[in-house]
């Protein structure tokens, strides 16, 4: 009969049960803060969590960090999802989220990024501007449209006058840089926050201009969130975030 | 009927819950439907655009599956060599990965830095990333052993003294395998066309991963959908439901080849 069909059956099923007992571990604990985080808070956000711990405020809480493209936060928030903080990459973002929401929110920013042209070490194909990206030879990954960096993305390239078409979109900032440092593509417009040793940043003059405003709200009343909040506001949160090339909330 | 006996009421409860898990999200999905906005959100030009890309894509990576999957099946099902059953396993491997997992072994065999993907760049400057064949690639990678399993089951039933009578009279390989076996499996060739399609056409996670998202070349319909759930679920759901009805019609045309009950 259909042997191979038969015997790929028990597998199918241990790998389904898997995922369905896995899917039901995630909870929320009392103790337990789970924060939602914008993909270019990704190190930050660890780095914030443990120096919150070492604080009085932040003993005996535990952390549950959940990373993704700002929008997808904001359309998890939306359907459900247990979120107590919740930090994206641009205020439109947290403005969507907060028009979906039956409770107003207390918004805060803490913190800006911008835009820069993100090459391979040694810059091999010597690119130098904006206008240099859209020489046919030259593959480049852009944030999608629709995210945060994006938007910024799309703010800067008009300022600068350029005209860009990009190779290929991502749904999150961390996308475009594995494109470059996996050599998919030659260049692609990040973070500055996001470059690496792999990578060279090349500043865009219009760049420091235009920024995208970090906000951070917490969702209901968990003291430890708003606590969170607070210590991310604080001198100590403002110096960590600093120190990961993140500039200064206005 | 054939229940003689009553069910046990543990396998109807457990039974219940199967169905209620798989038919629920679709249900949840038809109740959010935007009926009323639904000609708006599928008359725009970027649907268009996937809709083709999709339709090139799926359709040209079935053609991968006959070309390439009908000679494989028929290996597996019709000869003996060293190694057979470990060739078995590694076709059906992508049935049961993660189509992400997929894509990044994909990127790193085919991308412009991977194993092979080096040399086509090197040597004929053809990238794969970023590109409709890139697309179709990853499309025929998750469709190809849908193809594979359901031809070689029907080719391994097939009675073997047909293909001997044929030999006996002269028919040359070729002649048998074209007027006397081909015939015989056709219901299956075209019921694994349908399900290689009908999985390429869905495919999402290899293509994100390995060709990109890039619009008209290689944004599919669940890459828009994708692409639309971050700002415009409306949208998303409205694309939602076109692969859901294809889906089931493919499922109905299918229903008596595939589901058993012909056999």
């Amino acid at each position: 009969m259909s042997r191979p069909v038969g015997r790929i059956r028990p597998t199918a099923c241990a790998v389904a049960g898997a995922l369905l007992f896995a899917g039901c571990s995630a909870g929320s604990d009392a103790d337990t803060v789970q924060l939602f985080a914008a993909s270019s808070l990704t190190e930050v956000s660890q780095n914030l969590v443990e120096a919150f711990g070492a604080t009085p405020a932040g003993q005996d809480v535990s952390f549950e960090v959940v990373v993704a493209g700002s929008s997808s936060l904001v359309t998890q928030v939306v359907e459900g999802a247990p979120a107590d903080v919740i930090a994206t990459a641009n205020l439109d973002s947290m403005h969507n989220l907060e028009s979906q929401l039956d409770e107003p929110i207390d918004i805060e920013v803490f913190a800006t990024n911008s835009i820069v042209i993100a090459v391979p070490s040694g810059n091999p194909l010597g690119i130098a501007t904006l206008a240099d990206l859209a020489r046919p030879d030259v593959l480049v990954s852009t944030c999608a449209p629709q995210v945060p960096c994006g938007a910024l993305t799309r703010r800067v390239v008009i300022a600068a006058g350029a005209e860009l078409e990009a190779t290929g979109f991502e749904p999150h900032v961390r996308a475009v840089r594995t494109r470059i440092e996996l050599g998919e593509v030659d260049a692609g417009l990040i973070y500055v926050t996001d470059i690496t040793t792999q990578l060279e940043a090349i500043a865009i003059p219009t760049g420091d201009d235009l920024v995208n405003r970090y906000p951070i709200a917490a969702l209901g009343d968990d003291p430890a969130a708003t606590a969170f909040v607070a210590f991310v506001l604080s001198d100590q949160g403002q110096a960590i975030l600093s120190a990961a090339d993140f500039g200064d909330a206005p | 009927m054939k229940a003689v006996t009553r069910a046990p009421a543990p396998l109807v409860v457990a039974a219940t819950f199967a169905v209620v898990l798989l038919v629920l999200p679709v249900v949840g999905l038809l109740q959010r439907m935007p009926w009323s906005a639904l000609d708006d959100v599928l008359g725009g030009e970027a649907v268009a655009d996937a809709i083709a890309v999709s339709l090139v894509v799926s359709l040209s990576a079935t053609g991968v599956c006959l070309v390439l999957g009908l000679p494989l099946a028929w290996i597996l099902a019709c000869r003996t060599f060293p190694g057979r059953s470990a060739v078995r396993a590694l076709v059906m491997l992508p049935m049961v990965l993660p189509p992400v997992v997929g894509g990044t072994a994909l990127l790193f065999a085919l991308g412009r830095r991977g194993l092979v993907g080096q040399r086509l760049d090197d040597w004929f400057g053809i990238t794969l990333p970023f590109t409709t064949a890139g697309a179709i690639v990853a499309a025929s990678f998750v469709a190809l052993p849908f193809f594979v399993v359901t031809v070689e089951a029907a080719m391994a039933q097939l009675d073997d003294r047909y293909t001997e009578t044929a030999s006996s009279l002269g028919a040359r390989p070729w002649t048998t395998f074209v007027r006397v076996t081909l015939p015989m499996v056709r219901p299956a060739i075209v019921a694994g066309a349908a399900l290689s399609w009908a999985r390429a056409l869905g495919e999402f996670g290899a293509t994100i991963t390995f060709a990109g998202d890039s619009p008209g070349r290689t944004r599919t319909l669940p890459i828009e959908i994708f692409v639309a759930l971050e700002t415009d679920p409306e949208r998303a759901m409205a694309l939602s439901l076109v692969l859901v009805a294809v889906s089931l019609t493919v499922l109905i045309a299918l229903r008596g080849r595939w589901l058993g009950t012909a056999r």
